[in-house]
């Protein structure tokens, strides 16, 4: 069974919706090509663990099937894709033990998916990324150091389409920034003003283990949450901390997935599953437009409403997406009756909550998590959530949710193994 | 549930198989025997000095014997008119015309001319010495290596020259050579020293280091694999003879070449009169290899590539290793035809310059490995009674690989680098890697008399493997340990009949069993993981049949074999980070069915042809597959794939005289995914169904032109100027049909001539060899993006005697 991994693209989110606003002009490409509008999807198709084919689509609510057969641009198979920009997406990849590469896409004349800027090379892993001003931010966590073995620390990697796809990339400790001795790992990268916010997940250093290498541990504080604000030449601006819930990340092994998002109207929500041995519930709390503390007014306690569904509260969220307004999406790992041999998804079913009026409730028309559908990486506009989903006996499928029903409904389907990321891009 | 369905069947085929036996053992009756005629005699040299292992066959028939250490032969063949063959190295081979009538014992001496140089009776014997394995019912082709022991090849460069072989390496000397023998590879086609499976036998004595010297011949088999090389390989194997010489010998030589490129190669060996022998082999390599290549090079400032390609050439390639085997012990006793105890020593250091796609450099990484490898062989004809012959060979080795990656730089492709504040170029690593293996293989054949012959054989390894990385940071999700074990049984029964002197039938059972023990998580989620040791057991049937025919200058062959593939540790165990357990994985299975037909004719005195075609067909199915999760690179290992071969191989000589040879081999074969689901327990259908599968050479050949000018300079020198080519069809890195056609990416084709001119002086006891390889200097690529070196040239002093 393939699994997702999802990141909110948060900086996608405003300049999509003033993409879709604008009006689609036609297009008429040359031979080969087709009549292309000037904003399309974008959806990346991947059927084998090497290789990956990139299409634009005009509507991705379509109830259709795409083919590769015959079409799409053949690359690496990048597996997370981001849009720092409405021209650009970056893929990201992976390799075990190498480092990892990148490429930049845009969409073509004729409607086709083109390279845009430089193929780079990044630090093979990241724990986190997100869009900081125009940029695409990726940071890896328990990064050794030659003059300082004692501590941990993380390497941040901006890619700046403005520049080519130019990598600057910058290694600072993430060791004691919250005071306690512990290392932090971060987890996603919020847009905050001139700063970004990150959640700090700590957890212990153990004894060394010879030649470099450290290892690390549960937390010694599993009860308490901390934000950092950096600024963009990434110094640590601010720590807000709390107590009322645990570190804010959704935590799938040593994945880390973001749970914090703005609203769009620059408060930030940090949302906690009931991370480790907390002891704290599920739950979510607010930093407020500007301020440098956590709105203490706000608590929302996020256990007590999956209990209200008739679901057990300790069920934990393990992503986060925020929709549009005061809409997020909580992404759940329910246990269903019928399980799949070997690995587990993330996910298998969504929530869709509105953090002002504090209501949670279950997306409808999925398919039913019983059978673990898995997710893939999602993007938000206009109050719609696309996100693809496979199920098992069925092609890949991109759901749309409307956050004013709470309901999904199916777009288009693609004849491959996976869909490793949807977008939306503008001709240049 | 799976295993008692398996013990069913396991039960009937014993059933059946002991049936099948006794209805062949009782149907022709044992009486036949005595219609049988008996050759026996002696083997000598023009002086009547014995020439132990001649070979002595009737020629176009399957029966053939050696002559022993005293030259004495014996030979059973049924009635008939034939020609007698006797044919050793260094001498002119000799055909005799004979008569056997029934229950008649002959005898018949056989003179043999030495030959002007050593090198020339090699061709001219290659055509012959070659004659009993390739006469066997099985899809076998055989390379003689002899004939290229004046080249500074290795074993891997020699294999890339048979037919259905090619060797895919990343880059020049000592670089990771991946053999794809009928499009099968990797785990798929095991390959044997001697019998002996090679698989941990340690990276210094590999076919990438090892010189051409070494062996006498390598016989590869397509598919139908016999129960000698006993092991679970689908795809078939390769088993390369070494040199036997009962002799004191001795066969030094030194290269010296392009890229700052030494080989040495020292093989003597000392033979007593009361048997008492002695053989040491060891070799080296070294190279720089800083050849040219042609890539994208990363600006440090913006971490981007150059959008074109441009020349650099490699800088931290360096590779080299050490590798000695010595043995001793006694050959041609009463006791034991062969007993040897040995043991060979080797250590390997390789600079990484790239990561798997070229334009990835590195400037420090590096790993290196040493390698310890007692053995034992003891073989014995007649033990006991008459026509039972036993072989016994045991091994153990320890390995030690370490991959180093500690550097503080990093570095482009201009071999520039820049100060940096993190460790490791990739991955911060000093991983180290014990592998302890050991391997014992038994062999029994009893001739019951000259129509019926039965073997068993019985090959068992185990490992266990300790890995650590220092560098590595632990956290709370960490294996607490990483040591597993693993053995293997594999049992195998045939039995042969010759039905007459053209019919020769062999039939076979193979028995697998496997136990694995290792540290898995056992959990519900990988969040929080549950470790236990546990140990999976797996046991299979596997058979096959393998028949051939002999008519006038034609051999037919045709085979069939059910093979099956175990899991390996890591496929059911996961590795220690990233991959998942599966302890219900099953083993790979494959039906094959081989057909072939040869020709060799020798027209008068002057021309000689031999052709071989052969083809063949494989489903397989239960391909154990990784299904990998992007980005964090999880992954787990099932069953899950169908793959339809179909592969037809061609090979071709011709010789004119002792003046000329010339010969080509050529492979085309469509692989074709016949999976019809794209993922695992998932009713999805597959995009690629009936598509060919990506990333394999499919077209392929190579050819060959050697002229010789005998006595040049001095009557026993010997001059021969070689021309070879090799060519590979471009073909898709992946799935042909997906993506836009123009933008896909290609392994290019190759197309690459190399030249070699050897002097030999005094009979080949004196050689002197230029090679100039890749003289069009063309850009070669087996791997997507690994560049291999352009035109080199070399050259080698040889000194042999025997």
């Amino acid at each position: 069974m393939i699994k997702f991994n999802s990141r909110v693209v948060k900086g996608t989110l405003a300049v999509a919706l003033a993409v879709s606003t604008a009006a689609c002009t036609k297009n008429d490409g040359p031979e080969n090509g087709r009549e292309s509008n000037d904003v399309e999807f974008f959806i990346a198709a991947q059927e084998s663990d090497n290789a990956a084919y990139l299409l634009a689509v005009p509507d991705i609510t379509k109830q259709e099937t795409l083919s590769i057969k015959g079409q799409g641009l053949e690359t690496d198979a990048f597996g997370s894709w981001l849009f720092p920009t409405p021209y650009i997406g970056i893929g990201l990849k992976y390799q075990k033990g190498d480092p990892g590469l990148g490429i930049g896409v845009g969409l073509g004349a004729d409607g086709n998916i083109v390279q845009s800027g430089g193929e780079f090379q990044i630090v093979s892993r990241f724990t986190t990324y997100g869009v900081f001003q125009e940029k695409v931010l990726t940071v890896v966590g328990g990064v050794t150091v030659a003059d300082d073995p004692n501590n941990i620390y993380s390497t941040f990697n901006f890619v700046d389409p403005a520049k080519n796809n130019a990598v600057t990339s910058v290694t600072k400790s993430t060791t004691n920034l919250t005071g306690n001795g512990e290392y932090a790992t971060l987890s996603g990268v919020v847009e905050f003003g001139n700063e970004f916010l990150t959640a700090l997940v700590p957890s212990s250093i153990g004894t060394s283990t010879g030649s470099g290498g450290s290892s690390t541990g549960a937390t010694a504080y599993p009860d308490s949450v901390w934000v950092a604000a950096y600024d963009k030449d990434l110094n640590v601006k601010r720590i807000y901390g709390d107590d009322r819930i645990s570190a804010a990340t959704g935590r799938h092994r040593s994945q880390y997935y973001s749970s914090i998002s703005d609203d769009g109207k620059g408060n930030v929500y940090v949302f906690s599953p009931s991370n480790d041995a907390s002891k704290k519930p599920a739950g979510v709390i607010r930093i407020n437009s500007g301020t440098s503390s956590f709105d203490e007014s706000y608590y929302w306690n996020l256990e007590n409403e999956v209990a209200k569904t008739g679901k057990d509260g300790k069920l934990l969220f393990k992503q986060m997406y925020h929709v549009g307004g005061d809409y997020f999406i909580l992404g759940y790992l329910i246990p269903g009756t019928n399980p799949i041999e070997g690995s587990v998804p993330n996910i298998n079913a969504l929530a869709l909550v509105n953090v002002v009026d504090k209501t949670f409730k279950w997306v409808e028309g999925l398919p039913d998590f019983n059978y673990y559908p898995s997710f893939g990486t999602p993007i938000a506009e206009d109050g719609k959530f696309y996100v693809p989903v496979k199920e098992v006996d069925k092609l890949p499928t991109v759901y749309i949710v409307d956050s004013a029903t709470g309901k999904a409904t199916k777009g288009i389907e693609v004849d491959t193994k996976t869909i490793s990321g949807i977008g939306k891009l503008r001709k240049k | 549930m799976e295993y008692y369905t398996v013990m069913l069947r396991k039960r009937k085929f014993i059933y059946c198989s002991m049936l099948l036996l006794s209805l062949l053992l009782a149907l022709p009756g044992l009486a036949q025997r005595h219609d049988y005629t008996k050759i026996t005699g002696y083997v000598q040299d023009q002086d009547g000095k014995a020439l132990p292992g001649a070979s002595v066959y009737l020629k176009n028939t399957s029966y053939g014997a050696k002559t022993d250490d005293n030259g004495h032969y014996v030979l059973i063949a049924s009635p008939g008119d034939y020609l007698l063959v006797s044919s050793v190295v260094g001498f002119t081979s000799k055909e005799t015309k004979i008569v056997l009538k029934p229950r008649e014992t002959q005898h018949q001496r056989i003179r043999l001319q030495e030959s002007g140089t050593s090198i020339d009776e090699v061709t001219v014997s290659g055509k012959s010495a070659l004659k009993e394995a390739k006469e066997t019912a099985y899809n076998v082709a055989v390379l003689d290596a002899t004939k290229f022991h004046n080249s500074s090849m290795e074993l891997s460069d020699l294999l890339n020259r048979a037919s259905g072989v090619k060797i895919r390496q990343d880059g020049g000397l000592g670089s990771r050579a991946s053999i794809n023998l009928n499009g099968f590879t990797g785990r798929h086609v095991k390959v044997f020293i001697d019998g002996i499976p090679m698989q941990g036998m340690g990276s210094a004595f590999q076919l990438n280091n090892i010189p051409v010297n070494i062996a006498e011949r390598i016989e590869i088999y397509k598919g139908v694999v016999p129960i000698e090389l006993g092991s679970d390989a689908l795809g078939g194997a390769i088993n390369i003879i070494t040199n036997k010489r009962n002799k004191s010998y001795a066969d030094v030589s030194y290269s010296y070449g392009s890229f700052n490129t030494h080989k040495t190669n020292v093989n003597v060996g000392y033979s007593a009169k009361n048997g008492f022998t002695v053989q040491l082999n060891a070799f080296q390599n070294y190279s720089d290899n800083d050849y040219p290549v042609y890539t994208q090079i990363r600006d440090f400032e913006t971490s981007i590539f150059t959008p074109d390609s441009v020349w650099t050439k490699a800088f931290h390639n360096k590779y080299h290793n050490e590798t000695a085997a010595i043995k001793a012990g006694f050959v041609n006793t009463k006791w034991a035809d062969q007993f040897l105890v040995g043991v060979t020593v080797g250590q390997e250091y390789a600079a990484i310059q790239n990561a798997n796609i070229m334009k990835i450099v590195y400037g420090e990484k590096a790993r290196k490995g040493n390698t310890v490898m007692p053995s034992l062989t003891y073989s014995k004809r007649d033990l006991f009674i008459d026509g039972l012959d036993v072989r016994l060979m045991a091994n153990y080795n320890h390995n030690y690989n370490q991959n180093i990656d500690t550097a503080t730089r990093e570095y482009n492709w201009l071999g520039e680098f820049r100060q940096r504040k993190t460790i490791g170029e990739g991955a911060s690593t000093m991983a180290e890697f014990n592998n302890n293996n050991a391997s014992a293989s038994l062999n029994v054949v009893y001739d019951i008399n000259n129509r019926h012959s039965l073997a068993v054989n019985d090959v068992w390894t185990t490992y266990i493997r300790k890995n650590a990385d220092q560098n590595v940071i632990k956290d709370e999700f960490s294996k607490p340990e990483d040591k597993a074990s693993n053995y293997k049984n594999i049992l195998g029964l045939s039995y042969k009949f010759n039905y007459n002197k053209q019919w020769v039938t062999t039939v076979f059972g193979k028995h697998y069993k496997q136990s694995t023990t290792g540290t898995v998580n056992v959990g519900e989620s990988e969040s929080f993981p549950t470790w236990e040791r546990i140990t999976a057991d797996a046991g299979a049937f596997g058979y096959g049949i393998a028949t051939t025919y002999f008519w006038k200058a034609l051999q037919y062959k045709l085979s069939y074999e059910k093979a099956l593939r175990m899991p390996s540790e890591t496929e059911i165990l996961g590795d220690a980070v990233l991959e998942r357990a599966n302890a219900a994985l099953r083993p790979e299975k494959s039906n094959g069915i081989n057909i072939g037909v040869s020709y060799q004719e020798d027209f008068n005195e002057n021309h000689a042809i031999y052709i071989d075609a052969s083809g063949l067909y494989r489903d397989v199915q239960d391909f154990i597959q990784r299904t990998v999760v992007q980005r964090t690179g999880e992954a787990q290992s099932v069953n899950h794939g169908q793959v339809q071969n179909l592969g037809l191989n061609f090979e071709g000589r011709y010789y004119y005289k002792r003046f000329l040879s010339a010969g080509g081999t050529l492979t085309y074969q469509s692989l074709i995914n016949k999976e019809k689901y794209t993922n695992y327990g998932d009713g999805q259908l597959s995009a690629t169904y009936n598509d060919r599968m990506p990333n394999q050479p499919y077209f392929y050949g190579n050819g060959e032109v050697e002229v010789r000018f005998q006595d040049l300079g001095a009557p026993t020198n010997l001059l021969t100027v070689g021309y070879n080519l090799n060519y590979v069809h471009e073909f898709y890195l992946n799935w042909p049909s997906l993506g836009t056609s123009s933008e896909k990416r290609t392994i290019d084709r190759q197309f690459s001539h190399d030249i070699v001119t050897s002097y030999a002086m005094k009979g080949g006891r004196y050689n002197v060899t230029f090679e100039a390889r890749n003289i069009t200097d063309q850009r070669l690529y087996d791997n997507f993006s690994l560049q291999k070196p352009g035109r080199s040239f070399s050259v080698k002093l040889r000194y042999f005697f025997m």
